[in-house]
């Protein structure tokens, strides 16, 4: 064997390699290409070191000089078990008669098996991995001298080649390489589905945090993960240890759970890992979302300050009224109308931000609500000034210019005082809030006073450098938060210069060199001095914010409160004037009623003949409404229009049933009125049988219907001749008593306009109420005057419905309130005095009947409520709503 | 003796003898009954007689004590009062002299300033203070003296003030408690035959220190020629009535206010009577009956003036210094006792003409401790006034610059009513003139003047105006009347040399100048707690009168001293100046020095 290896040796000496290479690359055409030249010459160049367990310790076997490159293919056969990593949960797979090529992912375990052409004493694998310069051997095995096997693993992209030693102890190397590529493990995928953008968290219970991931074999955990500026990052695994490929899953974030306070502001972020053991684990992190945890205070500051500005704004226009009013002469004309263009503009844009500031408002407190409310107001006050600065533009261009002067002047006045007015009550309101916030943050420090106090008191006793340092620590946020009540009284306090001041004299000045003695108290040792300048620490602090709040509070709550008294005696009165209109309304309903009474007695017959004879005619329109409905050739218009009379009819059978006669008449000749119409339909269509008989069938119903109103009018004859003269007066009397509440509402309204012009407390819909009670009034005066007691009637219960509301809307907070700056007592304007129960109401009123009344949806079901024999109760619901409907 | 200051309303609270505890034991209590008539100069007699006679004793020691600190002299006082309390350490005389304890927390840094009457302890900046109230004082001295017929320190003994830093200093030197000084408003105390007031530089604008103090000087002088025997409205109403004497007539002190809440009273017939003020005015049901007893007895006092003379107070006090009675003296003097006195002066003030000024609101003096704030007595002031909106809202309007607009406003609000407050006359009128309104402004400026003459940014916008007008001497005027209040403005002293160096007043602009950088500068912070140092290694009780000098030192006598700070020269100095020398003090172990 060695002499072989010499011969071998000394013949591969004596060839000329260089000749020898370029005729063996030239036997094969495809490596004239230069690229593939390249391609081999490095592929010679490489050297393995992969196939670890069939690595040949003892290093290459076949290693020598003495190797030869076969011409031809080596190998045959050729076939590969590809055997892939367990995590990866794949099945093995076989390629016979492979092409040698190797496609898999790391850590997969070929098996090898194949023939040789030649007979072999050993062989092996090269395995050059890419990149690298040596190689790596794997030893195979070798069966009856033809066949080989072998197996190694995949660990990198690469090549190999087959290596084998003849019986001759020639080396042979295949050829051919054969390429080992990498098949990919992706990482995982992952997603926040939400929050999908950065948060705002406003709910103190926390937030849902939602994520989906997936990963191509498996993932092997899932982590939310926190990361607070300046701590370590805080990591919660949310999966167990199952593997699959895909995950969906969500988490409860609490705040608390992470100490986070107002104010702070986290990154968090969901990180998936896959379940790669060959490589390691890949891991993919959603993107980072910010949760800023809601400080209602910074809010509040934020809108305080949009509050301030749009007072400014105000100041500002107002500004602009004042001066351009002074200045106003006919030789500026063209500059006044310019000043008024501008004005107008900066009215539109004032309105904006209110609207801005109304619509950006979602979580606050009732007191900052009413303060918006009054926003509200204002901005309504502003929208008239704007329309009636519009107004006199525009008359400004029809009249030519003409008479400009006294145009602008009247508008001009009235809105300067409408701006003074509201001014001066969003300011006092803005300080009403400053106030409150003032007195929280005193409170809030104050309470930290008393720690510390409890702290010096410990360090007293124990001397414990520790407590020295947490007291100096506990000093200096105090001083942080003194920082801060100095700027919320600084808000306060108005800027205006004034002649100079002492500085010596100043609380800030007294308040710093407490701070100096109590930290030198503290430094020597003289505790009791230190206790007594943290006293006196508190003493002037509580002194200042008790100053700076009475200073505000006192002469703000005593003008205010002048006004909450007027309101609660108006608010009485309203209550009153409600209370007396509830009682004539139930008085007319006596009337009504009595009325009603008479006139049946009048009749003559027996109620129950009465009505029988009345339901027979209204079913029998009814059957001829639905009769007719059921006929052939009707166009859309006449389905609508015997649709409306069959709903008509229904409600009068019903009206009918409860004894509701009045009413089943108003409704009847209503209906009357749909048949012409029908008739007139009826012509338009071409002529043929159905149309007869349509028609036919429409005039008997009509027929039945007037015969129906006929019998109803003989029962009912006007109250003056049907009632006695007893009642009659009654019902003057009850005309009077109206009169003369319109009257007191009257009054009511004109205390409440002068009230709306020191403080603009009413709002549009308030004011609506109150015009809408008073037509009602009066109205029901007029009919009562009539004798149309019906009518009167449902214009008293509509008065008493706008006085509900209207009661309802000036006590209801938050929202709807009357803001009143620093009153001692909110007013109780609007108030139900104890006793009153809304419930007792003596109305029977249908749910959302007045919203609905005109959808068709709901006056089907009311039909089919009534088809189905309603309930009782019901019955009368829809009585009363009819009643409202025709009276 | 209590001054209480608020809205410029002197109320005279109670009068109490230096010290009850020792007042009755034999010639010791001599010495405290003399300081309790406010003979000082008796007392200050007889304690040298005892202290030189007898044998030394804690009393003894304490008696001469409270005269030191009568005549402001603290820590000689102290030094008397510990070296008693070491002698008799069963005693706690701290406790009980905290009157002469107190002044000694400032008296270490307390600087001195002397005229020929009066000596005045000030800290740091109050020496503004304290160079023009020596200035005012030693007016008052001779017109009220002449006009009272009083001289109290004629005998070599100065009137001794004490200016304090803030009104915890006043506390600790009337034994009063910061609260109740607080809740008070007491500014100023005459006491222990010293006058104390706190300094305007604890207030943010100053208030009238100088009326005040002199109002002050004037208690001392009642009590001092009338042996304090006359009744506290009496004496309330003589300090007001006179205290406008030192720089003119006296009975100019009557505020608008004061006599507008008079006028309403006589025509509703509501006065209230001499004997509600009695025993302390400070009982009063409201800050506007005190106000209102303020004017009656000034008025009592312009009556007394008028048809009597001006003599007929001076009278007044010698005979009841005399006789201790005031109706016997009334009787003597005016035929009819005080009910007849009370009677008579109703009369007159039925014949009395009022200036009425309905709306007009007191002058406040704004405190630095928790009192109200300038902001706070314009919405007082304001308050349920139909000037208020419109004053509102020219402040609004200003805050944001619009001058023009809030000129407007500030005008409506000057038109809509006749009592117009301070703040607006002040704003109005600075507005009108930075808009170059001068005539206008001068015209609002001196309608605000009317009701309120001693409003310091009145005054010093007044100021302003005249200077811009070129009327010099007006605006000087008006600028000692802002001095008057607030000291400490360093725009006065500016004023003040531009008019100096335009007039070439050489002497005047020096002391403008000086005044200036004083004003200018920054009052430093002094930590209060600090007693003089008493860890005597030698004391040595020193006795005599007037200043004991050894080298370059000087010792105000009687004291006690350390003796071991003396150097060996100084030592052998004061052994040869003594004339006497004793070794026990009542058998207690004392180097006791007596000198001529």
């Amino acid at each position: 064997m060695v002499r072989h290896i010499e011969l071998t040796c000394e013949w591969i000496a004596q060839q000329n390699w260089h000749t020898r290479f370029r005729e063996y690359v030239n036997s094969f055409p495809r490596f004239k290409r230069p690229w593939n030249l390249l391609a081999l010459t490095l592929g010679l160049g490489f050297t393995t070191q992969y196939g670890e367990y069939l690595r040949d310790s003892a290093g290459d076997i076949l290693s020598g000089s003495s190797r030869q490159i076969s011409r031809s293919p080596l190998i045959s056969d050729l076939s590969i078990l590809l055997n892939y990593p367990q995590y990866t949960q794949k099945k093995m797979v076989r390629l016979e008669s492979s092409d040698g090529n190797i496609f898999a992912l790391r850590g997969t375990m070929v098996e090898l098996k194949a023939t040789t052409m030649v007979p072999m004493a050993n062989a092996q694998i090269e395995v050059q991995p890419e990149g690298q310069v040596e190689k790596n051997i794997i030893k195979l095995t070798v069966h009856k001298r033809r066949n080989l096997s072998g197996r190694f693993q995949v660990k990198t992209a690469g090549t190999y080649r087959f290596v084998i030693n003849k019986l001759d102890g020639t080396i042979i190397e295949d050829s051919t390489r054969y390429n080992i590529r990498l098949e990919e493990d992706r990482p995982p995928q992952i997603k926040m589905t939400f929050p999908t953008s950065d948060v705002e968290l406003r709910d103190p219970k926390g937030l849902w945090i939602e994520w989906k991931t997936s990963d191509d074999f498996g993932l092997s955990n899932v982590f939310f993960q926190l990361q607070n500026p300046n701590k370590p990052l805080r990591t919660v695994p949310l999966t167990s240890g199952r593997t699959r490929k895909e995950l969906n899953g969500r988490y409860h974030f609490n705040p608390i759970e992470y100490e986070l306070t107002a104010g702070q502001s986290v990154s968090i972020y969901i990180e998936a890992l896959d379940n790669d053991r060959v490589s390691g684990p890949k891991s993919a992190q959603t993107m980072h979302r910010q949760i800023t945890i809601f400080d209602p205070n910074k809010t509040k500051d934020e809108i305080h300050q949009t509050q301030r500005q749009l007072v400014t704004q105000i100041v500002e226009l107002l500004a602009d009224e004042l001066v351009s009013h002074s200045t106003l002469s006919q030789d500026e004309i063209r500059q006044i109308l310019n000043q008024q263009e501008q004005i107008l503009k900066k009215l539109k844009g004032l309105d904006e931000n209110i609207s801005l500031l109304l619509e950006n408002v979602e979580l606050i407190d009732s007191e900052l609500t009413q303060t918006l409310q009054a926003f509200f107001n204002a901005q309504k006050n502003l929208k008239r000034i704007e329309n009636a600065r519009k107004k006199v533009l525009k008359n400004y261009h029809i009249n030519q210019g003409r008479g400009l002067e006294n145009l602008v002047r009247d508008q001009q006045i009235f809105s300067i005082s409408k701006l003074e007015t509201n001014l001066i009550y969003l300011e006092d309101l803005l300080n009403t809030e400053r106030v409150a916030r003032l007195k929280e943050q005193a409170t809030s420090m104050l309470q930290r006073q008393n720690d510390m106090r409890a702290l010096l008191e410990s360090f007293t006793n124990s001397k414990d450098p520790r407590t020295k340092e947490l007291l100096e620590k506990r000093m200096d946020e105090i001083q942080e938060s003194i920082v801060e009540l100095f700027k919320r009284m600084g808000e306060l306090q108005k800027s205006l210069p004034t002649e100079y001041r002492n500085r010596e004299a100043m609380k800030l000045n007294e308040m710093a060199n407490h701070f100096k003695d109590f930290q030198k108290a503290l430094q020597e040792g003289r505790f009791e001095d230190a206790k007594q300048h943290l006293e006196e620490i508190e003493k002037s602090l509580e002194s200042m914010v008790e100053a700076v709040i009475k200073m505000h509070e006192e002469p703000t709550s005593e003008r205010y409160t002048a006004l909450n008294q007027a309101l609660d005696t108006l608010g009485r009165d309203l209550n009153d004037i409600k209370t007396k209109q509830q009682n004539i309304s139930e008085n007319t309903k006596k009337l009504l009623q009595e009325y009603r009474k008479t006139a049946l007695e009048k009749s003559g017959g027996s109620e129950k003949g009465l009505k029988e004879k009345l339901m027979h005619l209204i079913e029998e329109v009814l059957r001829k409404v639905e009769k007719s409905s059921a006929i052939p050739g009707m166009n859309q218009t006449l389905l609508e229009q015997l649709f409306k009379l069959r709903q008509y009819t229904v409600d009068i059978r019903l009206l009918v049933e409860s004894t509701n006669y009045s009413d089943a008449l108003e409704l009847a000749q209503n209906a009357k009125g749909i048949f012409p119409q029908i008739l007139r339909h009826i012509q338009k269509i071409p002529a043929s049988r159905d149309q007869k008989l349509f028609g036919k069938v429409i005039k008997k119903a009509n027929e039945k219907l007037k015969e129906f109103i006929q019998l109803l009018e003989e029962l009912f004859a006007p109250p003056s001749k049907l009632l006695p003269p007893k009642t009659n007066e009654r019902i003057g009397q009850s005309a009077d008593h109206q009169k003369s509440l319109g009257i007191d509402l009257q009054k009511l309204r004109q205390a409440l306009r002068q009230i709306d012009q020191e403080a603009p407390i009413m709002n549009d819909e308030q004011r609506r109420n109150l015009e809408q009670a008073q037509r009602a009034m009066n109205q029901a005066n007029m009919f009562l005057e009539q004798k149309n007691l019906a009518k009167a009637n449902r214009q008293q219960r509509q008065a008493l419905e706008h006085l509900q509301n209207l009661q309802q809307k000036l006590s209801q907070t938050p929202g709807q309130g009357m803001p009143m700056p620093f009153a001692m007592n909110n007013p109780s304007f609007g108030r139900q005095p104890s006793g009153f129960n809304p419930s007792e109401k003596t109305d029977v009123e249908i749910p959302k009947a007045i919203q609905e009344q005109e959808t068709a949806a709901f006056r089907k079901a009311l039909m089919e409520a009534a088809k189905q024999k309603a309930p009782k109760d019901y019955e009368d619901s829809v009585r009363e709503y009819y009643r409202d409907l025709v009276e | 003796m209590i001054i209480l200051r608020s809205s410029f309303i002197c109320l005279f609270l109670y009068l109490s003898s230096p010290s009850s505890i020792l007042a009755g034991s034999g010639e010791v209590g001599g010495v405290f009954k003399e300081l309790s008539q406010w003979q000082l100069e008796k007392a200050e007699k007889l304690a040298f007689r005892l202290l030189t006679e007898k044998v030394i004793t804690p009393n003894i020691l304490v008696a001469t004590a409270a005269v030191q600190s009568a005549q402001g002299f603290h820590q000689e006082a102290y030094s008397l009062l510990h070296l008693a309390q070491t002698m008799s350490p069963d005693s706690e005389l701290h406790l009980e002299f905290p009157n002469i304890v107190g002044p000694n927390y400032y008296a270490v840094d307390f600087q001195v300033i002397e005229s020929k009457h009066f000596r005045i302890n000030f800290i740091g900046k109050d020496q503004i203070v304290a160079e023009l109230a020596l200035d005012v004082l030693e007016k008052a001295y001779h017109r009220l003296g002449n006009l009272l017929d009083v001289f109290p320190a004629e005998q070599k003994i100065k009137i001794a003030v004490d200016i304090y830093p803030n009104p915890i200093g006043l506390a600790r030197a009337t034994g009063l408690s910061v609260g109740e000084i607080r809740a008070s408003g007491t500014i100023a105390v005459c006491k222990y035959h010293r006058l104390m007031i706190i300094s305007p530089l604890s207030t943010k604008g100053g208030y009238g220190w100088a009326d005040t103090i002199v109002h002050e000087f004037i208690h001392l002088l009642v009590s001092k020629k009338s042996h304090n025997n006359i009744p506290i409205w009496l004496h309330e109403g003589i300090a007001k009535f006179f205290e406008t004497a030192w720089n003119g007539a006296p009975g100019r002190g009557l505020q608008s206010y004061s006599e507008e809440l008079l006028a309403a009273a006589v025509e509703k017939n509501e006065l209230i009577s001499f004997d509600a003020m009695h025993p302390s005015m400070a009982k009063l049901p409201s800050q506007e009956s005190a106000a209102l007893a303020f004017a009656e007895v000034f008025t009592v006092i312009e009556w007394l003036y008028k048809v009597h003379g001006p003599q007929i107070i001076a009278q007044l006090l010698t005979e009841v210094g005399k006789h201790g009675d005031l109706n016997r003296v009334l009787t003597e003097l005016l035929t009819f006792k005080v009910s007849g006195l009370e009677k008579a002066w109703r009369k007159y003030l039925k014949t009395r003409s009022f200036q009425r000024s309905p709306g007009v609101q007191p002058e406040k003096v704004i405190f630095q401790n928790g009192d109200r704030t300038p902001q706070k007595q314009e919405k007082y002031e304001l308050k349920h006034r139909g000037n208020e909106k419109y004053t509102r809202l020219g402040a609004l309007l200003e805050e944001q610059k619009r001058y023009k607009a809030a000129l407007i406003e500030y005008g409506k609000a000057w038109t809509q009513t006749q009592s117009r407050p301070s703040i607006l006359a002040y704003r109005y009128g600075r507005i009108l003139l930075r808009e170059k309104r001068i005539s206008l402004a001068e015209q609002v400026i001196a309608t605000g003047l009317l009701n309120y003459p001693r409003n310091y940014d009145l005054r010093m916008l007044a100021a302003r105006i005249s200077k811009r007008r070129g009327k010099n001497s007006e605006a000087l005027k008006n600028l000692s009347y802002a001095e008057r209040q607030n000291p400490f403005n360093p725009q006065i002293y500016r004023t003040k040399v531009d008019i100096f160096t335009e007039e070439k007043n050489k002497k005047l602009l020096a002391k403008a100048k000086r005044f200036l950088r004083m004003a200018e500068s920054s009052q430093n912070h002094n930590d209060f707690s600090r007693l003089p140092n008493t860890a005597w290694q030698e004391a040595g009780l020193l006795i005599g009168k007037g200043k004991l000098k050894i080298g370059k030192k000087s010792f105000r006598l009687p004291q006690v001293l350390d003796l071991s700070n003396l150097a060996p020269n100084e030592r052998m100095q004061l052994e040869q100046k003594a004339i006497n020398f004793q070794l026990l003090a009542e058998g207690y172990p004392l180097l006791v020095y007596q000198f001529q």
